[in-house]
């Protein structure tokens, strides 16, 4: 998954397991960038009685980075209160649910946003609604209705949603941890299987919880400018999200539990699938417990991933070019996780922050948001990923044939990928994915509603 | 504590000397303990401390301390706090388990 229980702690504490995070210029707005992170992995619509909600022992951070330092220089904090009305009933909902404040509701979420530049916070709202989970159609009857109440224009310029909403994130995880049994060629996979060509959606009929938030392009830059020259540096933003929790928790039986000591990290993604895949299991949890500066402590297995060194051995006749690679530096991994792609590598794109190795997802604010190709700057769609990440971009095919060695020639122009580094894919085709998505703000769609899922 | 994990962090509390200040029984027994060797003669303190602060043994052969206070995390050294809390310990062991 991208980060979906990716490390073997925070696989226990879903409520702080940051599972994407996206970052794009807003389509409809190429003044503003749209910022999600997502946490809750794995949502089954009909998880009731108690629905899936934040945690209000947890902070939830959307870090901006506007120097290549790998440190934040403007956070977006989300915190949660959950407000129950009547603790003398097990259920989340007494009626219908026909708007935020219903009295049925028995069970609501609210947020505040704090914005933090280096010494300065403010708090730039207190008390927001969550939409409720989609529990079925007698509960929220009119949910998009509902949700769409739940998304806050903040005086400040900012554009807010926190709640449910459908899994954006495909992946075909039966094949990705069967021995990374790739369905376009399974039948060359060193162990004999059942070759079945048809991608599997594992996460089709799942929900997230989603904070979403739409800023102004100049409250994100180093210079507060809206830049528009996608060459120069300053156009290029550093983003991740992060999860923290308090130092110590005592629990107290009757008595309300106490926390105390300083917030830490438990849990952080930048680029998907990079705690994932790329970092030892040994190592997970510490990773998420740095800051992207701290990276370069994982910089060799950037440079030579376990994927890449694993490929050849699985598919001892589809990747001969990628085993003659043995142990070179994938300097074009390095680049595009660690440090951004400098310019002159691809035509009319950079978004190269320095020398610093840090996972953030990169975005370079000045190209405007008008493609839609799934698979990003492999695809020729230079608003996509790896420039910065958005919610329809096939971030798993477009990774794995990276590390199969598709992007290599950047850096060594004599290198020809193995052409089964070209047609490797995940899901596909992508197209069948969109309905998870909405054209407009908060981009992930609806959530699947507990009644009706999974579909007959 | 920056080379420990969340989770080890409290399994090394939990089964070594872990001392929440305010509000648990234990700790009210252990303080008991600890005045009776001493601290009853020191003059009487001029601040307080956060609610809920927890105090972390993490080396008692060093009497290494960590106090968590608030939002804060305060490192010092007391040899003599690590003897009394042993000590201390040691008395409760033997009397009623909590």
């Amino acid at each position: 998954m991208s980060s979906h229980r990716e490390a073997p702690e925070i696989a226990k504490d879903p409520v702080a397991d940051n599972t994407d995070t996206y970052a794009f210029v807003s389509p409809e707005n190429d003044g503003t960038v749209t910022l999600i992170t997502n946490y809750i992995p794995l949502e089954g619509p009909a998880g009731g009685p108690n629905f899936y909600e934040f945690g209000d022992d947890v902070r939830y951070d959307i870090n901006i980075d506007n120097n290549g330092d790998g440190v934040p220089d403007v956070t977006y904090r989300f915190t949660f209160r959950t407000e129950v009305r009547n603790p003398e009933t097990f259920l989340y909902n007494t009626g219908p649910i026909t708007s935020l404040d219903s009295p049925t509701w028995n069970r609501r979420q609210f947020y505040g946003v704090t914005r933090i530049k280096g010494d300065d916070e403010t708090e730039l709202a207190g008390h927001l609604a969550c939409p409720p989970c989609n529990i079925g159609i007698r509960s929220p009857p009119t949910y998009a209705t509902l949700a769409a109440a739940a998304v806050h224009h903040l005086p400040s310029g900012e554009t807010v949603f926190a709640g449910q909403r459908r899994e954006g994130f495909y992946v075909d995880l039966g094949s990705a941890f069967d021995l990374l049994d790739l369905r376009p060629f399974s039948e060359l996979h060193l162990i004999p299987g059942a070759p079945n060509p048809n991608g599997v959606d594992t996460t089709r009929d799942l929900n997230v919880h989603t904070i979403a938030i739409k800023v102004p392009i100049s409250a994100l830059t180093r210079d507060g400018s809206r830049p528009t020259d996608p060459s120069q540096s300053r156009s290029v933003i550093g983003v991740w999200g992060a999860a923290s929790r308090r130092k110590v928790r005592i629990r107290q039986g009757e008595e309300n539990d106490v926390e105390s000591g300083p917030w830490t990290q438990v849990s952080r993604l930048g680029n998907p699938l990079f705690n994932e895949v790329i970092v030892p299991m040994g190592h997970k949890d510490t990773w998420n417990s740095l800051p992207p500066s701290a990276d370069g402590r994982f910089l060799k297995y950037v440079q030579n991933p376990e994927v890449a060194r694993l490929l050849p051995i699985l598919y001892p006749t589809a990747f001969n070019n990628l085993r003659a690679l043995g142990s070179a530096p994938r300097a074009d991994l390095v680049a595009i996780l660690l440090t951004g792609l400098p310019g002159g590598f691809i035509p009319g794109f950079q978004n190269f922050t320095g020398t610093t190795y840090a996972d953030m997802l990169r975005l370079n604010v000045a190209i405007p948001q008008h493609g839609t190709n799934p698979y990003g700057i492999l695809g020729g769609d230079l608003a996509g990923f790896p420039n910065g990440r958005r919610v329809f971009d096939d971030t798993v095919t477009i990774e794995l044939r990276a590390i199969a060695g598709a992007t290599y020639p950047l850096v060594n122009n004599s290198y020809v990928p193995d052409p089964a580094s070209g047609v490797i894919y995940d899901v596909t085709p992508p197209a069948s994915v969109s309905e998870r998505f909405m054209s407009g703000f908060p981009y992930l769609g609806v959530p699947k509603d507990g009644f009706s899922t999974p579909a007959a | 504590m920056a080379d420990l994990t969340r989770r080890r962090f409290l399994t090394k509390s939990s089964l070594g000397l872990g001392l929440a200040v305010t509000g648990l029984a234990a700790a009210t027994q252990l303080e008991g303990a600890v005045n009776a060797v001493g601290a009853n003669s020191r003059p009487k303190l001029a601040g307080r401390l956060p609610d809920n602060a927890v105090l972390h043994v993490r080396d008692v052969a060093t009497g290494e301390f960590v106090l968590l206070a608030g939002i804060r995390e305060i490192a010092f050294r007391d040899l003599e706090l690590a003897h009394n809390l042993v000590a201390a310990v040691t008395r409760a062991s033997t009397g009623r388990r909590v």
